[in-house]
């Protein structure tokens, strides 16, 4: 058996593979590096595979917590995890879009789904989950509200603050002159989309453009994307275990020798 | 590696970790007054011909209590740090320092620095010439030379000659060129010779007096040039940009397999890559140096010949892949950018763009980027 883990920002994840490649399991546990979670998601993929930690013949650990999981055999960066859990899935796709919590990336695949080059936002939190988290606490409401609130939106309030914190002024401002939540969060939806198209465009958006990571299960962002794109954006079923389902390949292709 | 390259090795590593040690013990031995010399380019030659030790000012990791007052947060983070070090008095060893004209931030912090620290430290103003390769120009920037020049004998109380400068203009010239052979061989040694180490042993360069560093660095590629060359495995990278530090960086290099074949680096390879005309007065070969340069982006090029350069230079030394180390609000390196990006990518050479802080403490973020590169190249 083969173990993929995924430790980010926000959220630990698990995916295990049998020897033909088959997903036995897929665990998110909503803790990120620096908490117990990477080991507790573990503890339940192999739990809900029915399995012992022995029975696991390679380990390929990923994600912004990889370097301080002391329990994988090799760490990869999730840049090639992602790009290599999407091909397993879309094997037309050339773009991956990942919003995590803490950070944005695309990545570019080439015709034979290998990562041909890739950008991340590097400045700020713009463009990522977190902004989403500051704009949920300035709406007073669960960040997956945001997106119901965003499909009652009757018109785009324009965020035009790159910064996030001036991000934040500027819609409790707006919110003052009378701006409503709806509108309010759709512009937030519209922003946060803005940004990582326009880091996509830096390696070129090529169809099929795929989103992973937690916030592709907001539909409004997904709305907001599709627009500011103008591309089809496909999702997994399981979004968040695409790092650690790209991991358990890698694992699985390192374990028996063909990586 | 043999002992004796292991200690001149360490020596050189020493040295450049340790630059205010160093200057101090050096200026203690030698009793020699030291000029502080900002980036990018500055005027050594006249400096060691006035009998003074001139110092590189490439920054150095501090907390900022002082500088900004003086410089935006959006401000380079070495000239930022310069500022800060001398008000808090880590400079009070120089008779003076150097700031030339190269760049909005520079000028900033010319007018900066003689505002705060000029009755303590005086600046000599070294104003480069925007045409520097026409007739004027380097005419111009030779009698610019001669006038610093009289400040420097005003600091240092020693007439220069010109013989004097013809001498310390060989010593920097045979210096330049021992330094070209090191990063040469650097690409035969990829064991004993790692990104921080190669780096390291430049950079001593700036707290040595150059006759010194001669003699060491002869002897270092002597030394590497007796062992038999090395063989590993490891992913080969062009280093351009400003710096390659904090050493954090470089040492992420090291973690993913990655070797330094070749740079276009202002604090390396730019200061030594021009060698200096010959049969010329040395003056004329200080003012050609700066008129001869290519590439560099703080000295105006209309044809922008550093995009073909980096290309040149990945072939020539067989790299994988370009790194571009983006200094943090570097106008001049920003502007670069897009011009060299889509000509290496027109060439099909990989490249990595990671926008660095020299005073950065965390390098996570900068250990995705590099180890993704390093797993693309593979």
């Amino acid at each position: 058996m083969y173990l993929g883990i995924d430790i980010g920002s926000s959220s630990s994840k698990a995916v295990i593979l049998d020897a033909r490649g088959k997903i036995l399991a897929g665990e998110v546990i909503n803790l990120g590096t620096g908490s117990k979670a990477g080991a507790e998601v573990v503890e339940r993929a192999l739990a809900a595979a029915g399995l012992r930690r022995d029975d696991v013949r390679y380990t390929v650990v990923t994600g912004y917590g990889r370097m301080k999981y002391a329990g994988a055999d090799k760490q990869i960066t999730e840049i090639t995890c992602h790009g290599k859990g999407v091909v397993s899935l879309y094997p037309k796709a050339r773009t991956v879009i990942d919003i995590g919590g803490q950070d944005a990336k695309c990545i570019r695949l080439d015709e034979r789904g290998r990562v041909a080059n890739f950008v991340m936002n590097d400045k700020c939190a713009a463009g990522t989950g977190r902004f989403l988290e500051v704009m949920a606490r300035v709406l007073d409401c669960e960040i997956h509200a945001l997106e119901e609130l965003a499909e009652r939106a009757k018109t785009t309030i324009s965020i035009s603050s790159t910064c996030t914190v001036f991000a934040e002024s500027e819609v409790i401002s707006q919110l003052s002159q009378g701006a409503s939540r709806e509108d309010v969060a759709y512009g937030a939806h519209k922003s946060i989309a803005r940004r990582v198209v326009a880091m996509a465009e830096r390696i070129g958006i090529m169809d099929q453009v795929v989103m992973t990571g937690g916030v592709s299960l907001n539909r409004g962002i997904l709305r907001a994307l599709r627009e500011e794109s103008g591309k089809r954006i496909y999702v997994p079923e399981s979004p968040q275990t695409i790092g650690a389902l790209g991991a358990a390949i890698l694992a699985r292709q390192n374990g028996s020798g063909s990586f | 590696m043999n002992k004796k390259t292991d200690a001149i090795l360490r020596k050189l590593s020493e040295i450049a970790q340790n630059p205010k040690q160093s200057v101090l013990a050096l200026m203690r031995r030698t009793g020699k007054k030291a000029i502080g010399c900002f980036p990018v380019y500055s005027v050594e030659e006249l400096i060691h011909a006035a009998g003074m030790l001139p110092i590189g000012m490439w920054g150095a990791q501090t907390d900022f209590l002082h500088a900004d007052k003086y410089l935006p947060a959006f401000a380079c983070s070495i000239m930022k740090e310069n500022l800060e070090l001398a008000m808090r008095g880590a400079y009070d060893m120089l008779s003076a320092v150097t700031i030339s004209s190269l760049c909005d931030t520079f000028k900033c912090t010319m007018a900066n620095w003689h505002t705060v620290l000029g009755d303590k430290i005086p600046v000599v103003p070294l104003m480069f010439p925007h045409n520097r390769k026409t007739q004027n120009g380097v005419d111009y920037l030779i009698r610019e030379l001669r006038s610093i020049q009289t400040r420097l004998t005003e600091i240092s109380q020693k007439t220069v000659t010109d013989a004097d400068l013809a001498d310390s203009m060989a010593i920097y010239e045979a210096s330049r060129q021992a330094l070209r052979e090191f990063v040469a061989l650097c690409n035969d040694y990829p064991v004993t010779v790692d990104a921080k180490i190669r780096h390291l042993v430049i950079k001593a360069s700036y707290f040595m007096d150059r006759g010194e560093y001669l003699e060491t660095l002869n002897e270092l590629n002597a030394e590497l040039k007796a062992q038999p060359k090395e063989d590993a495995d490891v992913v080969k990278v062009v280093l351009t940009g400003i710096i390659a530090e904090p050493d954090g960086l470089l040492n992420l290099l090291t973690d993913n397999r990655m070797r330094v074949v070749a740079d276009d680096l202002a604090q390396e390879s730019r200061q030594f890559r021009t060698p200096a005309r010959p049969g010329l007065r040395a003056i004329e070969q200080m003012a050609y140096r700066i008129s001869d340069q290519v590439g560099c982006p703080l000295l105006f090029e209309e044809q922008k010949s550093r995009g073909r350069m980096l290309i040149d230079l990945a072939k020539n030394n067989k790299a994988h892949g370009v790194i571009v180390v983006l200094l943090k609000f570097c106008d001049p390196e920003e502007y670069d950018y897009p011009i060299c990006k889509a000509e290496l990518e027109a060439a099909g050479i990989p490249h990595l763009m990671i926008e660095i802080d020299h005073n950065a403490k965390n390098f996570e973020t900068l250990r995705t980027r590099i180890q993704s590169f390093a797993e693309i190249l593979q």
